[in-house]
């Protein structure tokens, strides 16, 4: 089926077009013709790969990126800067941004060109061909993979416009402001301040990392003027996980400050 | 009643103690992290080492490589290049090597003979799982870009929940412009625990706090204070922490100057729908800790139990007048520390109802109700009377946000109580406030509000001094005569009320920029005389918030009060600056 596909996707190509247009009749199209290098079947002159991302160690004639893939690397590979072709005038040290290009008959890295800022270009590392990264053992699945993925704060994560409203109690004195206090800023209790959107609502529209994970509590600008439960006890900070997406919208409703029954 | 107090106090500090021992063993793994150049990335959440990197985990693994970072907001550390991880029974070298502390799930990469995957579950680290599946990112080094950190070091210990210590520390200001040299140990904490929030320090202008030492269940910190009475000074303030919702504060401030204050918080759960709080504040007089010219204060224990729909507080206080034995002087060191003898005594129960809805109306409505009686043996208030009790009811009364003509919010909120007292007398306080809300656009609202509040008293001469919340005989802010202080003016007469007109213009262009204006018309009655009574009648406000650094933030607001007895500006600007 998935030839199938990929045989209908390579006939609609312009090359594939003239070429079988050579003939009288139309011929069943070959998907060893058209397929990308990385599913086709070997072929006598495979095209190199371009893979790239971040490595953690290049050692012992392996370059091993951070998704934990180690690539044979060639005798004589020739390191250079990506920017300027000539030797790196730093360190490689890992956390560096690396664009190889590993030869698919040989399955060995030729190329190495390194940067300090992450490259954007050929394959990323992460999706190299199986039969490239050399392993000892044979993959296994993993049934619990707990951790999240595709979410880890850095300056490739997207920023999420997240939007929190928090409704007040009707005895909140009209002339204060209402603030989030949260852990990333050591509990200040003056940490976000708010915008009146009426009489009992205030408003925040804030840009966070994808992943950012926030425990938080609103205040009056105290930690005496604390958000309470319902009972006036002490109530657990809230949380605020941003996850994927353009936008998030969070609406929260104090019930009682501590200093006002 | 002293001994009372002293003797719940040593209760309640048992009790502490109990609990703190009682509390589990925290589990989480602590990182002593040595290497050529420790940097610490407080807007990131980050730490990252390079050289000679040397990471000691408290479970007995020990990793040393080229570099390494650790994430504090996912709890993950990668150690990378040139690996070599030591365990119980283990050692294995490799490229590159990442605990995800919270999932106890460790991923390794060996090169000998052959490059391999090996997972370790569950810190078990003699039988790898080999060739299991990795998380994509699994040994990414987290990407700072140009960031500066914030500080440097050679060593750190690190609490990834919790904390993280630097025993010789450089803090890096000006975008790397300025670096101090080495000082001396300084933790920074960044639980969740929200009590590590807790603030028993009065106000100040400037307040830049050193954490000194700490754990993952307390916190000692020296603070370096400003403000325009005293001046620069410096205060310290403890924190411990029992479980997520119990905590102690204890704080001196300012330790560096006479006119001391001791503060004591303490919040302790009783149960799943109860809990106790304890607050007690010491005020002397003394040079360093010698013996103080002055000493008075107050304790004060409640106790609050959720109901069904209601919850309800017991409260007792003691205030202490003086905690100097008499002389026959009748001061201490100097005239201007006299003996002053005054120990009243409250207690209360305050009863409040949950905010419920009246039917269909969309309306909801809140009930209060307390009793509390006062003891003195000189005389309560200042009056001949040794016990006065009183009686209150009280009922806050709320409409929704109603959609008004041209697109607008409109809002109305009631709030009344009746006070009775035994001298006999009794008290009114009403508040009536109606807004009115456009919101322009995310950008921009504009608020239009009627504030009208009165307090009707029988005797203004009869009312209480220095009672407690629970008696509700002090509407906040407190007041010294127990009658709230209406508009920011003690109320001095039988029947006062203003009435205030506020328009206020927010304006948000973006998160890092606020800028908020508010213009304010008061009218007080019976009279509105500067100095006498009431709050200027006419006075314009400002106030913007724009951000510093990457963290830190500025707000900055003052107010004109349009020739208010030859008063244009406020005093001094408000500044004040924060971390978010």
């Amino acid at each position: 089926m998935i030839f199938a596909a990929i045989a209908f996707a390579a006939a609609l190509q312009p090359g594939f077009i003239s070429h079988s247009m050579a003939g009288a009749a139309p011929a069943v199209p070959q998907a060893v013709q058209t397929a990308p290098p990385d599913r086709a079947a070997p072929s006598p002159t495979p095209l190199p790969l371009l893979l790239s991302g971040q490595i953690v160690d290049l050692e012992s004639g392996f370059i091993v990126f951070a998704t934990g893939d180690a690539l044979k690397l060639a005798s004589g590979a020739a390191i250079t800067d990506y920017g300027s072709g000539a030797a790196p005038a730093y360190a490689i040290s890992p956390g560096i941004y690396a664009v190889v290009t590993l030869d698919a008959a040989s399955g060995e890295i030729q190329t190495v060109r390194t940067s300090r800022k992450p490259l954007v270009v050929g394959t990323p590392a992460a999706l190299v061909p199986r039969r490239y990264v050399v392993t000892l053992s044979s993959p296994k699945p993993n049934p619990d993979l707990a951790p999240r993925q595709g979410l880890h704060p850095s300056i490739l994560s997207k920023a999420v416009t997240v939007t929190v409203t928090v409704a007040v109690p009707p005895n909140t004195p009209f002339s204060d402001d209402v603030y989030m206090a949260t852990d990333t800023s050591g509990w200040n209790a003056q940490a976000i301040k708010m915008q009146r959107l009426d009489g009992l609502h205030f408003q925040i529209r804030m840009e966070l990392r994808g992943g950012s994970d926030i425990r938080y509590v609103f205040t009056r600008g105290t930690w005496s003027t604390v958000e309470r439960d319902r009972a006036g006890l002490q109530r657990a900070s809230r949380s605020l996980f941003v996850a994927g997406g353009d936008a998030q919208i969070i609406d929260a409703t104090v019930y009682r400050w501590a200093d006002l029954q | 009643m002293k001994t009372a107090i002293a003797g719940i106090a040593l209760a309640l500090a048992s009790a502490l103690c109990a609990r703190a021992e009682q509390a589990p063993q925290h589990s989480s793994v602590t990182i002593d992290l040595r290497a050529q150049r420790v940097n610490y990335f407080s807007d990131s959440a980050t730490i990252q080492a390079r050289g000679d990197v040397v990471a000691a985990l408290s479970n007995g693994v020990t990793v040393r490589g080229d570099a390494c970072s650790i994430d504090l907001s996912l709890r993950r550390i990668v150690v990378a290049g040139h690996v070599r991880l030591n365990a119980p029974g283990a050692s294995y070298g490799g490229a590159a090597f990442a605990d995800f502390l919270a999932f106890r799930r460790a991923y390794f990469v060996p090169l000998s003979p052959t490059p391999d995957r090996w997972t370790f579950l569950n810190d078990d680290y003699g039988h790898p799982e080999k060739g299991r599946e990795m998380p994509g990112d699994a040994f990414f080094l987290t990407d700072l870009g140009d960031a500066r950190p914030f500080i440097v070091a050679k060593e750190a210990v690190i609490d990834p929940e919790n904390y993280v210590r630097f025993d010789a520390a450089s803090f890096v200001f000006l975008n790397g412009g300025i670096q101090t040299p080495a000082l001396p140990r300084y933790v920074r904490n960044f639980s969740h625990n929200q009590n590590f929030g807790v603030n028993s320090l009065a106000g100040a202008t400037y307040d830049i706090p050193y954490g000194i030492a700490g754990s993952s269940t307390s916190l000692d910190t020296a603070h370096f204070r400003y403000d325009q009475q005293r001046k620069t000074y410096f205060s310290f303030e403890h924190h411990s922490v029992f479980g997520q919702a119990g905590y102690a504060v204890f704080s001196v401030n300012p330790i560096t100057q006479p006119a001391k204050q001791w503060s004591w918080l303490t919040y302790l759960p009783t149960g799943t729908s109860s809990a106790l709080v304890f607050d007690a504040q010491l005020f002397t007089y003394q040079y360093g800790l010698i013996q103080p010219l002055s000493s008075n204060g107050f304790a004060d224990l409640r106790l609050t139990r959720a109901l069904r729909n209601s919850s309800v507080t017991a409260e007792v206080s003691q205030a202490y007048g003086n905690l100097l034995a008499p002389n026959d002087l009748g001061y201490y060191g100097d005239p201007s520390h006299s003996y002053t003898q005054n120990h009243p005594t409250t207690e209360g129960v305050a009863w409040s109802g949950y905010d419920q809805r009246a039917g269909r109306s969309g309306l909801t409505f809140r009930l209060l109700s307390g009793a509390g009686h006062t003891r003195d043996v000189f005389g309560v208030g200042g009056s001949a009377k040794r016990d006065v009790e009183s009686l209150y009811v009280g009922a806050i009364v709320s409409t929704p946000v109603y959609r008004a003509p041209w697109g607008t919010g409109l809002n109305g909120i009631y709030q009344g109580q009746h006070v009775w007292l035994s001298y006999p007398n009794s008290m009114d306080f009403q508040t009536v406030t109606v807004s009115e809300s456009k919101r322009f656009s995310s950008k921009f609202a504009l608020t239009a509000s009627w504030v009208f509040q009165s307090v009707i008293t029988r005797r203004v001469d009869e009312t209480l001094a220095s009672p407690n919340s629970s008696t509700g005989l002090v509407p906040q802010p407190a007041s010294p005569n127990g009658l709230p202080l209406l508009a920011g003016t003690l109320t001095a007469f039988p029947h006062v009320s203003n009435q205030a007109l506020v328009l206020t213009a927010a304006v948000a262009p973006s998160p890092a920029f606020q800028f908020t204006v508010s213009a304010q018309r008061n009218n007080y009655r019976p009279i509105q005389q500067p100095f006498v009574a009431g709050p200027p009648r006419y006075q314009a406000a400002a106030d913007i918030r724009t951000r510093l650094g990457k963290t830190l933030f500025v707000d900055i607001g003052r107010a004109y009060y349009f020739d208010w007895a030859g008063q244009r500006w406020s005093p001094a600007f408000s500044i004040q600056v924060s971390e978010q």
